[in-house]
């Protein structure tokens, strides 16, 4: 109950005037930012962390936390409307949210994901105030070996990613992983396809490969199509708003997502992205409506949103009570921290109690905000995709080469971004799926760290694998995962066979 | 009509273009003496809120508020390629007076390992080292050791068992590694994390048994009774209480493990030597202001020092030179081709 008089307190502080205005600022700029093409948290944090040089900690905070889950909102956007992700954790809702834009339904994709992240924000943070030590001490449980099966875990939603085509669907798989592979190796330090190029030896920066696969590549197809029609005919205002039976379908699967959001966001180096793909794969395996996943379902937009948010709440657990970053838009937050005068560790609490509690209680003012903000900008939106493709066409492609460009202040992103754009549309007339191969892209890098990390913890000896329970546990959901089919089939034709 | 509306677009181009014509070496005054005509950048080869983001912002921010600078320091983040992107930017604009470069010894330390084409010292000058930043091994503490002779009794024991969290290769973490490895004569697992931030971690989830990290890096969790530095790589102790208590390698005795990592500041490459004094001074003042002292080397744990250019200069470069030799000897260049 302490907890509550501190959080009380906190929303004291949180209320006045000065930090008000950094929560609003904060969801401002972070919706913008998120909706923004390859603009999402890390890079929005990484560009406002600067101006706060100088400020009261707390007030800084407040701005820049705001930013960081006010641009999971904005990510969701332009992945909905125009199958072009805000951020990472946002190519997962731009599977199901683009096809319903396509349906003519973006209000309702867009209704789904907002409501779901102010569910699944809420519930991170709620569970942050209660138990947010204790949350941070189980995070620390997960090492190399148990993350690299938490993300295997996660990359077993590639066979249904993959599409019809298989052989298609592979080739996308394959490009991901070269991509992937490019530039310092995360075990020796050795270069890898750099071919000299300095630009490259950190690797393919994610921003302008998803701005050029997703956004560019979509710019090529218009022009080249030549169409001068709309993205998506006018819409409803009356089509936009859930109905009933839809909300009564998507608080369950907010709720329960927004609860494992938030522990993929405690565990260390996981973060969003990934808590992202793995909602939507549980849903995929245990919802009752899971045949209409990936075919432009709600349930499909909110899984992802809602746990998206919730890590990114969680996020904060280890960054405030151990002072270690949960991910990486926290990791710069930490540097933060320290460039105000702090000292993050498990004193914080202790020492620093009004920093920290009104961190928390603006939290759940910042979502509010958020959510009004939010509903505020969706009926524009909606309407801003039914002008003509001759106005819209410019306008993307303006964004895209500012948002590679802001990525490193450097002309070779924009380069790349193009290559990647054209790459894209190659890809898009041959069929072959672009998905899979930014999943690929966003994962086979962790999971070489980690499995890197485990053989250099015992030289190679695979049985760090199978140390403990939380092994054991992701082991048994990726053999239930990927035989699933295979068990069913054989179940059903015993079936039959009775039957006869 | 047309050829005058060209004559004069013509003129005006050349008028504006003027002042960069004229810049050459204006600011050289007629006594010799620098004077600034505009901002200088200080640019910083990472992310922001790394630790040479840190120093350059507090290095602009001291300068700028008490007008140490003619003109005002801005700082700007070129992130990439381990530092290289940074630091090959710098290069590109040799002999400009107004690009200053974030220096921490790291990263000249893997221009030299990672044989770059072009290294630290074809691509800046050092201006001044400022600040000495030390590492120290830390362990939790609770866990099975507390102290630097329990660790080192166990890595005889158990050759190939111990697991040393740190950051990526080639650098001078790694260098403290092959040093313990070499001198101490034990065998331990090295364990490459991404950053200093996730070696506190795996250390905090006993992945680890040991960490390689800075004062700053682990300050928080050292007061919070989380982790114990249980020896410092400097030839001196650390002063301070949380600190001070962890013996260095040369009282355990093993003179050879002595090193530190530094940081400072490093300007474009042959930038006019009357511009490299007046930096030189610029930093000789810096480091004098009480908000440096206390803002800065108390608040990350750093310890006072600074060096000249010249003398920076030579003795960063025996640095390397003993770096690369200890690289060498451990057979690490063998081992990559």
């Amino acid at each position: 109950m302490e907890n509550i008089a501190l959080l009380m307190h906190g929303f004291a502080i949180a209320f006045s005037l000065e930090n008000m205005a950094a929560a609003i600022f904060g969801a401002v700029a972070g919706l913008i930012i998120g909706a923004m093409p390859g603009l999402g948290g890390i890079t929005g944090v990484s560009l406002l962390l600067p101006l706060t040089f100088g400020m009261n900690p707390t007030t800084a905070i407040i701005a820049l936390a705001g930013l960081y889950y006010s641009t999971m909102y904005g990510g969701a956007f332009s992945a909905i409307l125009l199958n072009i992700p805000g951020d990472s954790p946002a190519i997962v809702t731009s599977l199901d949210g683009y096809k319903l834009t396509q349906k003519g339904l973006p209000g309702k994709a867009l209704n789904a994901s907002t409501v779901s992240s102010f569910i699944g924000g809420t519930i991170g943070i709620i569970i942050l105030t209660i138990s947010g030590p204790l949350l941070a001490e189980a995070g620390l449980a997960f090492g190399a070996p148990e993350l690299a099966l938490l993300v295997l875990f996660a990359l077993t939603s590639i066979g249904w990613l993959l599409g019809d085509d298989i052989p298609a669907g592979l080739l996308a798989t394959a490009i991901g992983l070269m991509f992937a592979t490019i530039g310092v190796d995360p075990a020796l330090g050795q270069t890898r396809f750099s071919f000299g190029q300095i630009n490259l030896l950190s690797g393919v920066s994610f921003i302008p490969l998803v701005v050029g696969f997703f956004g560019f590549s979509q710019v090529i197809d218009m022009i080249i199509s030549g169409e001068d029609g709309a993205v998506a005919t006018k819409v409803r205002i009356r089509d936009c708003v859930p109905t009933g039976k839809e909300i009564k379908m998507m608080l369950p699967v907010s709720i329960r997502e927004g609860i494992i959001g938030t522990f993929v966001g405690v565990m260390p180096g996981a973060g969003a992205t990934t808590s992202a793909f793995l909602s939507y794969i549980i849903e995929k395996r245990i919802n009752k409506h899971r045949d209409e996943i990936g075919t432009g379902s709600m349930i499909g937009v909110a899984a992802p949103e809602s746990s998206n948010n919730a890590a990114a709440a969680g996020a904060f657990a280890p960054l405030l009570t151990l002072g270690i970053p949960g991910g990486a838009t926290t990791a710069v937050l930490l540097g933060g921290l320290m460039m105000w005068g702090l000292q993050p560790g498990p004193l914080l609490f202790t020492e620093q109690p009004d920093f920290v509690w009104s961190l928390i209680a603006s939290m759940y003012i910042g979502n509010v905000i958020c959510l009004i903000l939010a509903f505020i900008c969706i009926p524009i939106l909606v309407r801003a995709i039914s002008v003509s493709k001759k106005v819209l066409v410019p306008i993307i492609i303006a964004v895209c080469v500012i948002a590679s460009y802001a990525n490193s202040n450097a002309m070779f992103d924009v380069v790349l971004m193009l290559i990647c754009g054209i790459l894209g549309y190659l890809m898009k007339l041959a069929d072959v799926p672009t998905t899979p191969m930014l999943l690929t892209f966003v994962l086979a890098p962790m999971l070489e760290q980690y499995v890197r990390q485990s053989f250099d913890m015992t030289r190679g000896n695979p049985s760090i694998f199978f140390r403990g329970g939380i092994c054991w546990f992701f082991i048994v959901l990726i053999l239930l995962v990927s035989f699933s089919p295979l068990i069913k089939n054989f179940y059903l034709k015993m079936k039959d066979k009775k039957a006869n | 009509m047309k050829r005058i509306r060209m004559m004069v677009l013509l003129a005006a181009v050349l008028i504006s273009m003027m002042p960069l014509m004229a810049q050459g070496n204006s600011d050289i005054a007629e006594d010799g003496t620098f004077h600034m005509s505009k901002e200088a950048r200080i640019i910083v080869p990472a992310n922001p809120g790394g630790g040479s983001d840190i120093s350059a912002r507090m290095i602009a921010d001291i300068s700028n508020r008490n007008h140490l600078a003619e003109k005002n320091l801005v700082v700007e983040n070129r992130p990439g390629g381990a530092c290289a992107v940074g630091y090959n930017y710098v290069g590109s604009q040799k002999g400009d007076p107004y690009t200053l470069l974030s220096l921490h010894s790291g990263n000249i330390i893997v221009s030299a390992v990672n044989g770059w084409e072009q290294q630290w010292d074809d691509l800046t000058d050092i201006i001044a080292i400022m600040a000495w930043d030390d590492v120290t091994l830390c362990v939790r503490t609770d866990g099975p050791f507390s102290t630097i002779d329990d660790v080192i009794e166990y890595a005889k024991a158990n050759p190939g068992k111990l697991k040393f969290g740190s950051d990526q290769r080639g650098n001078t973490s790694q260098l403290g590694f092959e040093l313990m490895k070499k001198y101490i004569g034990i065998d331990m697992n090295y364990v490459q994390y991404d950053s200093s931030g996730d070696v506190a971690s795996a250390l905090l989830g006993g992945h680890v048994d040991v960490g390689i990290l800075n004062p700053g890096e682990c300050i928080g969790q050292v007061r919070g009774g989380l982790l114990k530095p249980v020896v410092t790589f400097a030839p001196e102790r650390i002063s301070g209480d949380l600190f001070g208590d962890a013996p260095t390698f040369v009282e355990l005795g093993y003179p050879e493990i002595s090193y530190r990592e530094f940081r400072g500041l490093s300007g474009a490459k042959d930038m006019p030597p009357a511009a490299l004094q007046y930096y030189e001074d610029l930093c000789r003042k810096i480091v004098e202001t009480d908000e440096w002292k206390t803002t800065y080397l108390e608040a990350n744990n750093l310890q006072p020092a600074f060096m000249a250019h010249d003398e920076a200069m030579e003795f960063t470069r025996e640095h390397v030179e003993q770096v690369m030799q200890t690289f060498e000897e451990v057979g690490y260049f063998d081992l990559l081709n």
